[in-house]
């Protein structure tokens, strides 16, 4: 990518800026071989998003959220998703204090800056849907009562590409609220033998290990850095391009159904965030390039001869993004 | 060869119901004809396999070459059969090797090929020729024999069928949960599982063909013995001859006479009377037959025969006549003419059709991704609405772009720069660059190639380009004089 001028921002510090550039750095010190993954749930933090994550177990999911919110300093909390699981399990709910002989709010695991949504598939529609709304709104209603969230918030949900059977897949209209979806893959070899030897060296079990993660930011420190993301300058063109984007995956051809104008709202967003992670003051073509496959690839659906033929959203939007022409004029 | 004992029906027949006579024999004895072929291809299948375990198209292609070592057996078995003669699995294991050696070297190699193999087989086998003798045999009994290359054809696309249907048999019993093996993956493949089983199909296609291509070519083979050495009638007469000495021995004179006939037709037989009468009593005799009812009748049949054009002249035809005769003539050429040209427009339209299908096939190998091809696509002449042919660019570009600057238009100045960048980038290195292609994918692009290699003057310019693009910010008129001239020093003529 190209350099560019530094800034300092809208009233936030240079050193803040460095420090925020340096989060990605920080991470890879504790997670290993999923530099893209990181890439992208950095970039869905400071564009206030969130991520759903598709990967078989084991590839440090859980590790990742953990080392996130060890460079962050903020609250983590981990709900595995079962068929049982009901949306007070999640929101939280009220309880009789016998001692106290009144009733008390007990706060559910949604409270915290970090969420990790495990296997979120394998819960019913109606516990979906509960943290999917705190997740829009940024607020949970218990009992009649509002409580908003810590910011910053960040969902980080997983699916498992396999062992479908007795789950219920995420509705689309409930896929568009996730702001990217990310692949987790296996590791190189060269990686994967580097985090066993790093895991195992020392270490008693299979506890995760974070305390390489020095902590970088304070919590509250990423909402300026969000806001200033949100105010990074963008051209015209720009929105232009990531408009034409959009509008030309809702009319291609392998394409069933197609983003909403809510896709082209995301697309700017992460832009913007792949902007500021490449110390750019303004959005160019590359960065909406860059963010474009993660944002829409769970907001369109295929037709059903490219999927028999085995097509995956990433080739057909290889395709399209290839089709449709970058501004430069 | 005692002809009495033979247990099929000899009888003139076509050499297609030769065919079917030899299937219906493969038939009835097919399990222990199966059983045989297997007896003969399955260890030399098994030796190859471990031979050349890591070569399976090798292991394919040496079981289906060796072919005519796994036949004869059944032939010879075969030839026993039909004179009643049932060989046991211990006696053709005894004969083995004394039934497949004969010109065995030949058969595998340039004979290996031949459409008549099942035919010819017998020849070498059960008559034992070799060398020219054979040819002559050979030339003799196949003439008009086709139905043997047609045997030949239909067993291997019966072959490929029965292959086909055992793979997609396999398929069909695989669960859709267990979708480990597809379809696809068993024709194409080219290793591991799939194609052991398609060996798998192809030597149990071979063998359930095998005992129909034996037996159907021997009882052409057959067939055509009976027709040229009557076979069939030296049956009948000696059937008659046991018949008439020991049932009557006062025969009649007809029955008499047809021995007599038969005893000079069949040298090497015995004679069966033993004088022969006057040649006038003969024809007295042969006459009188003839005179009876069963041969004294006279039948007169019609037929056309196309005997070429007469010389009639069209003198002798009235002129209106011909006229007509003309006319409707034309109009027939006519029509078929069109007909004709319709005919040629159609197979047009539709290889036409069938090249665009396959040219939108998505599995279709991109020509264009290979490396030497690349060069050869057309260059673009706009890249997103931004016009790079050279003419659309002022001759002296640099000098265009100072004024430009001079005049405060700084913002055109660099466009101009940067439009120059890509048309010479394009045309004169050749770089394909795509028309989604970003400011970013160029400069990789450029950065990538080996013929350009002044790409960090390029990165200057683009990060320029974009800043001013998209960031809205100007670069100093400094900066944008260093910029032309450097831009004239790197892509200057």
């Amino acid at each position: 990518m190209v350099d560019s001028q530094q800034t300092d921002g809208n009233g936030i510090s240079a050193e803040l800026l460095s420090r925020a550039r340096g989060l990605e750095a920080e991470i890879r010190r504790a997670v290993i071989g999923q530099d893209r993954v990181i890439h992208e749930v950095v970039i869905a933090l400071f564009a206030a998003g969130h991520v759903l994550v598709e990967g078989v177990p084991g590839l440090g999911k859980t590790l990742l959220v953990r080392s996130l919110a060890a460079a962050l300093g903020g609250r983590f909390n981990r709900v595995q998703f079962t068929p049982d699981l009901m949306p007070s399990d999640i929101s939280g709910h009220i309880m009789f204090d016998m001692k106290s002989e009144e009733f008390r709010v007990r706060r559910g695991p949604v409270f915290c800056n970090f969420l990790l949504a495990d296997e979120i598939n394998r819960a019913p529609a109606k516990t979906q849907s509960a943290l999917l709304e705190a997740m829009q709104e940024q607020q949970v209603t218990i009992e009649g009562r509002t409580f908003n969230l810590t910011r910053p918030f960040l969902v980080l949900a997983t699916q498992n590409p396999i062992e479908q059977e007795g789950t219920y897949p995420l509705p689309q209209a409930q896929l568009d609220r996730f702001l990217l979806k990310v692949f987790i893959d296996y590791p190189g070899e060269v990686e994967e033998q580097q985090m066993v030897q790093q895991v195992t060296v020392g270490s008693v079990g299979d506890q995760l290990d974070t305390s390489a993660v020095r902590l970088l930011l304070k919590a509250e420190e990423i909402l300026p850095l969000q806001e200033h993301v949100a105010a990074l300058e963008m051209d015209e063109q720009i929105i232009n391009y990531a408009v034409r984007i959009v509008r030309t995956a809702r009319e291609w051809s392998g394409i069933e159904a197609g983003p909403g104008p809510r896709g082209s709202i995301s697309l700017l967003r992460a832009a913007r965030a792949e902007a500021f992670l490449q110390s750019r003051a303004f959005v160019t073509p590359d960065d909406v390039k860059a963010a474009a496959t993660a944002v829409l690839r769970h907001r369109i659906r295929l037709t059903t001869d490219l999927e028999i033929e085995g097509y995956s959203p990433d080739d057909v939007l290889a395709d399209l993004l290839d089709s449709v022409a970058a501004p430069r004029t | 060869m005692d002809l009495s004992r033979i247990t099929i029906n000899l009888r003139p027949r076509t050499p297609w119901e030769g065919a079917d006579l030899g299937f219906a024999l493969a038939r009835s004895e097919f399990l222990r004809l199966w059983l045989l072929w297997l007896a003969s291809a399955l260890p030399l299948y098994l030796v190859v396999a471990m031979l050349f375990f890591s070569e399976p198209m090798l292991v394919a292609l040496l079981t289906w070459w060796f072919k005519p070592l796994y036949e004869p057996p059944l032939l010879f078995w075969l030839s026993r059969r039909i004179f009643g003669e049932r060989l046991g699995f211990s006696e053709m294991r005894q004969h083995w090797w004394r039934v497949v050696r004969p010109q065995l070297f030949a058969n595998l190699t340039w004979r290996r090929f031949g459409t008549a193999r099942s035919f010819n087989m017998p020849v070498a086998l059960l008559e034992g020729l070799k060398g020219s003798e054979r040819r002559e045999r050979i030339s003799v009994l196949g003439r008009g024999q086709h139905v043997t290359g047609w045997l030949t054809f239909f067993g291997i696309n019966f072959e490929i069928l029965l292959e086909l249907s055992f793979l997609v048999f396999l398929v069909m019993l695989i669960p859709s949960e267990l979708n480990w093996l597809e379809m696809d993956s068993l024709v194409t493949s080219g290793g591991g599982i799939e194609l052991w089983l398609q060996h798998i199909g192809n030597l149990l296609a071979m063998s359930l063909i095998a005992p129909f291509y034996v037996a159907g070519g021997f009882a052409i083979y057959l067939t055509r013995r009976s027709e040229l050495e009557g076979w069939d009638i030296e049956i009948g007469f000696k059937r008659l001859a046991e018949r008439v000495e020991g049932k009557h021995p006062s025969s009649s004179l007809v029955a008499g006479l047809l021995l007599m006939t038969v005893g000079f037709v069949l040298p090497g037989e015995p004679p069966i009377a033993a004088g022969l009468p006057d040649r006038d009593a003969v024809q007295q005799s042969i006459q009188e037959v003839l005179k009876d009812d069963v041969f004294g009748k006279r039948e007169m049949r019609d037929s056309w025969e196309y005997v070429g054009d007469t010389d009639e002249s069209a003198e002798d035809v009235p002129w209106l006549l011909q006229w007509l005769i003309d006319l409707f003539e034309g109009y027939t050429r006519g029509m078929a003419t069109v007909g004709e040209f319709l005919l040629w427009l159609g197979a047009g339209l539709i290889i036409a059709f069938l090249l665009y299908r396959v040219s939108r096939m998505r599995d279709w190998p991109n020509l264009n991704k290979l490396p030497g091809l690349r060069r050869r696509q057309p260059l673009p002449v706009t890249l997103s609405g931004l016009d790079i042919r050279a003419e659309s660019l002022p001759e002296d570009l640099v000098r265009q772009a100072e004024i430009l600057l001079l005049a405060g238009e700084a913002r055109a100045a660099l466009s101009l720069l940067y439009r120059g960048a890509l048309s010479v980038l394009v045309f004169r290195f050749r770089l394909q660059i795509n028309i989604g292609a970003t400011e970013g994918e160029c400069l990789l692009q450029v950065e990538s190639s080996q013929d350009f290699s002044s790409a960090a003057f390029f990165r200057r310019l683009t990060a320029a380009w974009q800043g001013m693009a998209y960031g809205h910010r100007l670069p100093s008129t400094g900066e944008l004089e260093a910029l032309c001239q450097d831009w004239d020093r790197v892509f200057g003529e």
